[in-house]
């Protein structure tokens, strides 16, 4: 966990010295009409999008780090919390480790399942000591029946260079 | 004459405001810390009329801090800013910014802390890649917020709290 600067800052207060980026020139995304955001094809094709955009990030597979292993602890660790009925409900179907981070594939048994677990990843007291960035993915259903979800687990900037992704 | 003359005036001072609106600049928001909701449970141990969000309590609380105004159902920050006021020498005041989209997906980014000393004001500054999505665009944004920790009263440091003062958020897109 990264403490802050201790640096005070100037009076009056709410007034940092903010350091502006140079302006970036992109298009806004254009957005689509409500019948279509609402839809679950467009939802399901935005998260595809989003899973290909969270996977790029964790860039070439790595194995045996040091944060691989904190990461799997967190996971069991996790998993180990999780009411008796809720846990048999859950299993890994993937554990895969990169240069920027690890994922986690859950297979849950049906979405009240997911939404029964899926904040102990995001707010969970055990999931606020990760840290680097995380994420999880909305629920997509499973071929073989109930749906899937993915944690992604970041390293910390500080550790591997920052802005590195 | 006088007419075409304020008529190319006009126009012309159209065409200045539209170039000068047109430019991407980051949007600096600011919220204020009252806007900071407790976590559930927390609500009577809560003193908002004070110097911001205060957790007046024995033991630490969960605070969510909306982030709200958007234009535009897109996010993309390049760097935000939490101000604390630390008075609590063996407790620190954390916090990490949240974004969830339409799909269901979370984002989470680092966590920031203030630090083991009662240092009084300080601000805990996130850059980009300690912003969820790595800084990057996130896009169908239907909730964002700061989650906090603020640590209770402490024997250490009797009659003095933590507070929450406010955030502000430095964002590409409006």
């Amino acid at each position: 966990m990264k403490v802050a600067t201790q640096t005070k800052y100037p009076e009056p207060a709410f007034r940092p010295n903010l350091t502006i980026p140079a302006p970036r020139t992109h298009e806004e995304p254009s957005t689509p009409p409500n019948d279509e955001i609402f839809s679950e094809e467009y939802r399901l094709k935005e998260l595809e999008r989003e899973i290909a955009e969270l996977e790029t990030n964790l860039r070439d597979k790595r194995d045996g780090s040091s944060e691989e292993g904190e990461a799997r602890e967190l996971l069991n660790d996790i998993l180990s919390q999780l009411d008796e009925s809720r846990r048999t409900e859950v299993s890994v179907a993937r554990f895969e480790c990169y240069s920027n981070g690890c994922v986690v594939g859950l297979r849950y048994s049906d979405e009240e399942a997911f939404m029964g677990t899926s904040g102990q990843f995001m707010t969970g007291s055990l999931a606020m000591t990760w840290q680097g960035p995380r994420a999880q993915t909305g629920p997509k259903p499973s071929e073989g029946g109930g749906v899937e979800s993915n944690w992604y687990l970041y390293f910390s900037p500080s550790e591997a260079g920052e802005g590195h992704l | 004459m006088k007419i075409m003359t304020t008529g190319l005036l006009g126009i012309a001072l159209l065409l200045l405001g539209v170039s000068a609106g047109s430019a991407d600049a980051n949007t600096n928001r600011r919220f204020p810390g009252q806007n900071c909701q407790p976590d559930y449970g927390a609500y009577s141990t809560v003193d908002l009329h004070s110097d911001g969000y205060t957790s007046k309590s024995s033991s630490s609380k969960l605070a969510w801090c909306p982030i709200t105004g958007y234009r535009t159902n897109t996010v993309d920050y390049d760097a935000a800013y939490f101000y604390v006021y630390d008075a609590i020498s063996d407790g620190e005041v954390s916090c990490q910014m949240f974004v969830k989209t339409l799909t269901g997906t979370s984002y989470a980014g680092v966590s920031e802390t203030s630090g083991l000393s009662n240092t009084g004001r300080i601000t805990m500054i996130f850059t980009g890649s300690e912003l969820p999505n790595n800084g990057a665009a996130v896009y169908s944004v239907v909730g964002n917020s700061f989650y906090c920790t603020v640590p209770g009263d402490s024997p250490a440091n009797p009659g003095a709290y933590s507070n929450l003062r406010g955030y502000v958020t430095n964002t590409v897109y409006n």
